[in-house]
């Protein structure tokens, strides 16, 4: 249990310490977006010290219920819990939001979400995929069991597709590079991302923290996937995910619908083509 | 024979002849109610107390061969009136092999004709479960329908005819045990819909004079190979092919399997099921639960022993096609707008499901009953509400249903928590059971058919209840008001909705407490099975049961915030901006791929493929 505690505040330790990085790293590169070096954080504490702009109740809940679906798999996910219960989790979790942001009148905030409802669609049929691989490579869906499974026979060498497909959906979730549905947050264009827009002041401050705490989930369900101590694995997984929160400040952006496409190929198909290549092998 | 199941499966029908003799109008509407809460009782009376031999009741053979010859004149005679000549000949076809067999054979029909197994029992309860809290609101639906349309009584008539004789079909297909019973059930099930189809007449809908069509077709094959089954094995027994068979137990299963695909109306493509069922929403809904969810999984469950004997290239394709319906209903969910359509979608991807799952193990079985039994009354309650909705509002667009929140609460919330209930099974109970289960283990295709459709299927839900939540355009809500009727029904389906997902794990308990017949297959993994934690177990404490909780609770939160000071909800912005319609969930498709042609040239394939690996067992 103990250590199931050290990896829930690790995570959301290690998280903001991720983003923190990124704002210091893209500050020092020229022709970048200069901010102060602590800006992610100290906005946060920002959004928290102010009042919602508009008076709206169901709005303001809705970011409250999506944290803290997101607080209870990442414990699921530190505890090393079935993985169809941390998709679950992740799926309210996004159902809050989208629900949220459609709860008002701002056209923006709904037009993003019905976005945000076919970007679900392809994460969480990646997952849904990977569970399936899981089982087939490891017998299990308990991702502790997959673990162990993983230290004796590599799993990364069964499912090395599955790996980059959530990867993948990581970088879906998080709109980086070539998979920016132009919807979510970003970390230096938070206010102007739409499925955000209904909300603001401390409803905004709990998105974000949301936000951060669903990059811990899935930087530690990649990391159960990878070959090293789950200590080395999580940080492999996170700096190859500072990678691509860098590489992402130079990809230039697409349509929706262009992304749409990337994300079928590569989130979904990478799984897929993995799943299917299990039974061949 | 036991006279509860006798009364099961005839009492409809006496009371559907009863019925006429009732003046139309409230009384018969009344009738019908009763009829159905009758029904239900009865089942609930089966599925209750053991069977019992005391009330035994002894029908001579030669009462069910009428009974079949004369529901084939029947038809042969009502085609003909009505100018259907194609079915006409087919009907005829049907009397004269009827006539022939008997003559030449007069074979011994089925001891007991009709009876009902475990699993028919629980498919039974869920039915008449649904028939008895649907219908009453079929019927005040219809009657206000009937009155806008000025439509003559007849159609009322008729409409209430045919959801009697469905009734009595759907539990005589659950309880057939001879290929003679299936056949008059079948055919019982086409005339109810025929009655129910005519009092809805459009000369638009020629897809569904084509369906019916290949029903009758369908059936005549089925009754041509009676006889057939009858030199090879001496029996009309159903469980007779169990032994010594040989190949042809292949064209038997396959026969079986597109009897029930094509009387079932499980078709993948659009234009066929869509203007089949293009019918008010809550007759479409009651159509479909019965005569294309329940009945083709009742039906397919006798032939388990069959299916599951047969060579792997077969089963592959029987379990392939039973993906692509699902995958076809998730994809045809996505693309509507009516809220019926949508549910239709989510019917047939259940169906498929159940198609998906049937062949492999008793387990599979198992679970294919309970998820059939729950999923069904579940959308069945969805289907209520939009009735209900359709009553007073007018519309069944979805995207009307802005503000719903705030203008019938009760509702909104009874919705939003029959869809998180249902979505509860796709995204966490479901595929942990079809791994477990294996059922699908040795085929990667169906299972990436199986998870894109329970993708497909929430993304629609989270749509649904995105728009449910949503704020709407209007600057002023007034609150409707529910006749009396709904606003008893509503309630007193919830919780049965509710109590039905609850108690989804006692339906495993029971199962596992009924004797295996035959010993067939043994449920090795039962036990195992059994006690798989997840939303399926709610009634046991554990993660499942606090998750529910969990979001239930929030989301009653949300709702009682939003009733507290929903008042102070108003945009300062523009109070004219309307609200955005929905992306279909396909939008992002490229133009020139064309989803729906794909399906349907992977059934038609599929089809073809299955009907000659079968064809060439006969060799």
């Amino acid at each position: 249990m103990l250590e199931v505690i050290l990896w829930f505040i690790g995570i959301i330790i290690i998280v903001p310490v991720i983003y923190l990085a990124e704002n210091i790293i893209l500050s020092a590169i020229p022709g970048q977006n200069r901010s102060y070096p602590i800006q992610p954080i100290y906005r946060l504490i920002k959004h928290f010290s102010k009042t919602d702009l508009y008076n709206r109740p169901l709005t303001r809940w809705f970011p409250v219920g999506a944290c803290v679906f997101a607080l209870v798999t990442l414990f699921f996910v530190s505890a090393g819990e079935n993985i169809m219960l941390i998709i679950s989790g992740l799926v309210m979790m996004e159902l809050f939001i989208l629900v949220g942001a459609c709860s008002t009148k701002e056209p923006y905030g709904i037009m993003a979400a019905q976005r945000g409802i076919s970007r679900l669609a392809v994460w969480s049929f990646a997952l849904m995929i990977a569970a399936a691989s899981l089982y087939k490579a490891a017998g299990t869906l308990k991702l502790s069991l997959a673990i162990q499974y993983s230290g004796e026979s590599i799993l990364l060498s069964r499912l090395p597709l599955v790996t980059a497909g959530l990867f993948t959906a990581a970088m879906i979730k998080g709109n980086l590079g070539y998979f920016d549905f132009g919807i979510n947050a970003n970390t230096m264009s938070f206010l102007d991302t739409a499925l955000y827009t209904p909300y603001g002041g401390r409803s905004l401050g709990f998105v974000q923290l949301t936000q951060w705490i669903e990059t811990g989930i899935w930087l530690k369900l990649i990391s159960f996937f990878l070959p090293w101590q789950p200590l080395i694995s999580f940080l492999v997984s996170a700096v190859f995910y500072l990678a691509a929160m860098l590489l992402n400040a130079v990809v230039p952006k697409m349509t929706w619908k262009k992304v749409m496409m990337n994300s079928w190929i590569w989130a979904g198909g990478l799984p897929a083509i993995n799943y299917i290549w299990l039974y061949m092998l | 024979m036991d006279f509860v199941v006798l009364g099961v499966v005839f009492g409809p029908v006496v009371l559907l002849l009863i019925s006429f003799l009732i003046p139309q109008g409230k009384a018969s509407r009344i009738f019908i109610e009763i009829s159905a809460v009758l029904f239900f009782v009865t089942a609930v009376y089966l599925f209750v107390a053991p069977s019992s031999n005391m009330f035994n009741l002894y029908i001579p053979h030669i009462v069910w061969k009428l009974i079949t010859l004369l529901t084939a004149v029947f038809i042969l005679v009502r085609s003909i009136l009505d100018k259907h000549y194609i079915i006409s000949v087919l009907a005829f076809t049907q009397s004269i092999i009827l006539a022939v067999f008997e003559i030449l054979n007069a074979p011994e029909e089925a001891v007991p004709f009709v009876s009902f197994n475990y699993d028919g029992k629980v498919l039974l309860v869920a039915g008449s479960c649904i028939t008895a809290f649907f219908v009453p609101v079929t019927l005040i639906y219809l009657k206000k329908y009937f009155s806008q349309k000025k439509a003559v009584k007849k159609q009322e008539k008729q409409v209430e005819a045919g959801i009697l004789l469905l009734m009595a079909a759907f539990a005589g297909l659950a309880a057939a045990n001879s290929f003679t019973g299936l056949f008059l059930f079948w055919q019982w099930m086409y005339i109810a819909v025929r009655l129910i189809l005519r009092a809805f007449q459009s000369s638009e809908r020629k897809t569904a004079a084509v369906v019916l069509v290949v029903q009758q077709a369908a059936l005549t094959v089925w009754m041509a190979s009676i006889p057939f089954i009858y030199q090879k094995t001496g029996s009309v027994y159903i469980n007779s092919l169990d032994a010594g068979f040989g190949e042809s137990r292949v064209v038997v299963a396959v026969m079986a399997f597109a009897l029930t695909i094509v009387s079932g109306c499980l078709i993948p493509d659009k234009n066929i099921w869509q203007d089949y069922f293009s019918v008010p929403a809550p007759v479409s809904g009651i159509i479909t639960l019965i005569m294309s969810v329940l009945s083709p999984v009742a039906v397919l469950l006798k032939f388990g022993f069959l299916f599951t004997g047969l060579n792997n290239i077969i089963l592959t394709l029987v379990i392939i096609f039973g993906s692509l319906i699902m995958a076809g209903g998730a994809y045809y969910s996505c693309v509507s707008r009516k809220a019926a359509q949508i549910l239709q979608g989510i019917l047939m991807s259940a169906a498929g499901w159940g198609i998906t799952t049937v062949f492999v193990s008793r387990e599979s079985m198992f679970f294919t009953v309970g998820y059939t039994a729950v999923s069904s009354i579940t959308i069945t309650f969805l289907f209520a509400c939009i009735t209900i909705l359709e009553y007073i509002k007018g519309t069944q667009d979805v995207e009307q249903m802005y503000n719903l929140h705030k203008e019938m609460p009760e509702m909104a919330f009874f919705m939003s928590a029959a869809m998180l209930l249902f979505l509860f099974a796709p995204f966490y109970s479901a595929l942990q059971r079809l791994l477990y289960v294996r059922f699908l283990a040795e085929n990667p295709v169906s299972m990436l058919l199986t998870v894109t459709a329970l993708v497909l299927v929430s993304a629609v839900i989270f749509r649904w209840l995105s728009v449910l939540l949503s704020a709407g355009d209007k600057t002023s809500i007034e609150r409707d008001a529910y006749p009396d009727v709904f606003r008893v029904i509503l309630p007193l389906f919830f919780v049965f909705t509710v109590a039905a997902n609850l108690s989804f794990g006692s339906i495993y308990r029971y199962f596992r407490q009924q004797p295996i017949p035959m010993g067939s297959l043994a449920a090795e993994n039962i036990e195992t099975y059994s006690e798989l934690e997840g939303f399926l177990y709610m009634l046991k404490p554990g993660k499942g049961l606090i998750y529910a909780v969990g979001v239930i609770v929030v989301l009653a939160a949300c709702f009682y915030i939003l009733q507290r000071f929903g008042k102070a909800d108003k945009y300062t912005g523009n109070t004219d901006s309307r609200v955005f319609y929905h992306y279909s969930l396909t939008a992002w498709i490229p133009a020139w791929v064309n989803p729906g042609l794909i399906l349907r040239a992977a059934w038609i394939s599929l089809a073809a493929i299955i009907a000659g690996v079968a064809l060439s067992c006969l060799k």
